[in-house]
């Protein structure tokens, strides 16, 4: 079953001068509890790719169809409360919130959902943490953490909200490389246990190689 | 709630310059706005004696035109006064009292000469306020129609008069005359201005014309009775004044009077004039506007230049399912929080300023007249405050919040 969706996506940026295509005519289906690795030179569109399927980004043409859902008919609030629901992000520069201790980066998604209360809220962090093995970090600020463990938390962030979908740009591309095989043995087993969809960006061929399918980019298309 | 908190704490640590420099400008603000409320609070608001403001009226001038004598204007006979307020329909109590203090020289047994302000009156003065009265008694009507030389006296009085004796039944000279102290009242503030005085004494029915004398008169109006009644009232007696001045070519002119609290802070203005409180109140209303968007312009630039630090936490925030309006929310609330802690510094530093330069608040100008705490902290004044920061950080918050709540989240994650 295709949990997403895109047809004929194009991605122009324009300014005064000058028009840039970054995505030309995507068409991509990823299905449910598939781990997809996307590879390409920088520049050529993998990030535009993974925001416009994050819904963070417009495309210039065609659909984008997510959980059966099309969203490029959504409005601004509503894309907000589906990416709250079902996507989680994780980014290579991991984007904690510096003023929030780890247990509130992590509540971070399930303040915007409505009907969860601050009991409920504080035992999925606790049950997210006790998983990714960082209670003991619980009331530590980002910035008395290691690369390493800050990538647990967005993880942590990523999935506390329970969605279907996570997105990672390169999640380990600021971690050395161990740190970085226990991010991806967690991304493993996210995807293996909870069946959740990933979407990765990365340059690592190696860890490409572990996800059931690579699609590579150049020049803002899919070339395999 | 917490996570706000944490922020602010956290901002204060990371940007201690423009956290602090905002969190002074807006107590800055808030203090002077509070200033000018309290002194506004002051004039307007009840307290001791003058504890019915809102139920009096003042009658206080006569301004007269034409040929011949006793024209131009100038406070009330006892006559007038009586002809033009006694017995009006909805009055539950009247006084008529000199509209002017006297500063009268008096001497006790202390035998120090002591100038005090005389403030004379009938014996409806001590009904239509409500003294402290600490010993003896006040004067009756009978007293006051017979002349006595008899006097109530403030308590400070007391002391600069007698020392530490008791002073009821002593004798002290006023004027040259002989008055019998036979009441105590707690000290008047100068700000109770219709009340005020140090030596109270029965005032006299002699004026120094037929039409004007050195009368005001001091209304109580009944619960629910409207004040345009009252002043109806009074403007038919005025007719009948001017008819009776028709046969000399003169006629009043009718200023609006009896005037009420507000008019009176405001400032009558004079005897020939008609007072004008609409005018106060813009006044009034142009000066909170100043003192609020003055520094709500360079606040929402302190709040921009914070939020520019924080732009990438807000498309994080954006990635994860926060909304446009819950940024707008999220980031007013956060600077509520921060102008409520400049308003409570601003509130308590206007109360301890005021407190000791109170002779800003009058016309007395005098540093020594300081406003009793129970004047200047008033349900009034913190519903005032509250406002006026909520006021001031909608002005100096709303466009960088809707501005941060437009950031196009790509961009903004990728922000360093």
């Amino acid at each position: 079953m295709a949990l997403i969706e895109l047809n004929g996506i194009e991605k122009v940026y324009r300014t005064k001068e000058i028009e840039t295509t970054a995505l030309e005519n995507i068409n991509l289906t990823v299905d449910k509890g598939e781990f997809v690795s996307v590879m390409g030179p920088s520049g050529c569109g993998k990030s535009t790719l993974l925001n416009i399927i994050g819904l963070l980004d417009k495309p210039t043409k065609g659909t984008v169809k997510l959980l059966d859902t099309d969203c490029s008919l959504l409005g601004d609030t509503a894309l907000s409360h589906f990416r709250n629901a079902n996507i989680g992000f994780v980014f290579q520069s991991f984007h904690l919130i510096p003023s929030l201790n780890v247990a509130a980066n992590i509540e971070l998604p399930l303040t915007y959902r409505s009907g969860i209360g601050a009991a409920e809220r504080r035992r999925r962090v606790d049950e997210v943490l006790e998983r990714l093995e960082m209670t003991h970090r619980k009331r530590h600020l980002p910035s008395q953490l290691s690369g390493g463990q800050c990538q647990r938390v967005a993880i942590a962030r990523a999935i506390v909200g329970q969605p279907s979908i996570i997105l990672a740009d390169e999640p380990t591309g600021n971690l050395d490389s161990t740190m970085g095989a226990e991010v991806m043995d967690l991304l493993h087993d996210l995807n293996r246990k909870d069946g959740i969809t990933i979407v990765m960006v990365t340059h690592n061929e190696a860890q490409a190689q572990q996800t059931d399918r690579i699609v590579r980019f150049f020049d803002g298309r899919i070339i395999s | 709630m917490k996570n706000k908190i944490l922020q602010i704490i956290y901002d204060l640590r990371t940007q201690p310059v423009i956290g602090w420099v905002t969190i002074i400008g807006t107590a800055l603000s808030i203090f002077l706005i509070m200033i000018v409320v309290m002194m506004q609070q002051i004039s307007i608001l009840s307290y001791a004696p003058e504890t019915k403001r809102d139920r009096m009226l003042y009658g206080l001038h006569i301004h007269i035109e034409g040929d011949g004598n006793e024209t131009g204007s100038s406070a009330l006979s006892y006559n007038l006064a009586k002809q033009l307020y006694g017995d009006l329909d909805g009055i539950e109590d009247i006084s008529y009292n000199s509209e002017w203090l006297t500063p009268t020289d008096a001497k006790g047994t202390t035998g120090k000469p002591y100038t005090v302000d005389l403030h004379k009156t009938d014996d409806g003065f001590w009904r239509v306020y409500e003294f402290n009265l600490l010993e003896g008694r006040y004067y009756d009507a009978a007293e006051v129609a017979a002349g006595r030389k008899l006097a109530v006296i403030t308590e400070k009085t007391a002391r600069k008069l007698f020392g530490d004796e008791n002073a009821i039944g002593q004798h002290f000279m006023l004027d040259h005359n002989d008055f019998e102290v036979i009441g105590i009242v707690a000290d008047v503030s100068k700000f109770a201005t219709m009340a005020y005085g140090e030596v109270f004494a029965p005032i006299t029915s002699e004026s120094w014309s037929e039409i004007f004398g050195d009368i005001g008169v001091a209304m109580l109006v009944k619960p629910g009775v409207d004040f345009e009644h009252i002043r109806n009232q009074v403007k038919g007696r005025y007719a009948v004044v001017d008819g009776e001045l028709a046969a000399d070519g003169r006629q009043t002119v009718y200023h609006e009077a009896p005037y009420d609290q507000e008019t009176i802070a405001s400032g009558v203005g004079g005897s020939n004039i008609t007072p004008d409180p609409d005018s106060g109140r813009y006044t009034r209303y142009v000066i909170y506007a100043i003192l609020l968007i003055v520094p709500a312009i360079n606040l929402s630039s302190m709040l921009h230049s914070r939020l520019r630090r924080r732009v990438n936490e807000i498309g994080i925030r954006r990635a994860f399912g926060c909304t446009r309006k819950r940024i707008i929310k999220d980031i007013l609330s956060e600077s509520f929080i921060i102008t409520l802690i400049g308003g409570v510094i601003g509130l308590v530093s206007a109360v301890i300023f005021a407190s000791y330069y109170g002779g800003l608040f009058s016309d007395f100008g005098t540093a020594s007249v300081r406003p009793s705490l129970s004047m200047l902290i008033r349900f009034q004044t913190f519903a005032f405050a509250l406002g006026a920061c909520f006021i001031l950080n909608i002005i100096s918050a709303a466009v960088p919040a809707w501005q941060a709540s437009r950031l196009n989240p790509v961009e903004a994650i990728n922000t360093k």
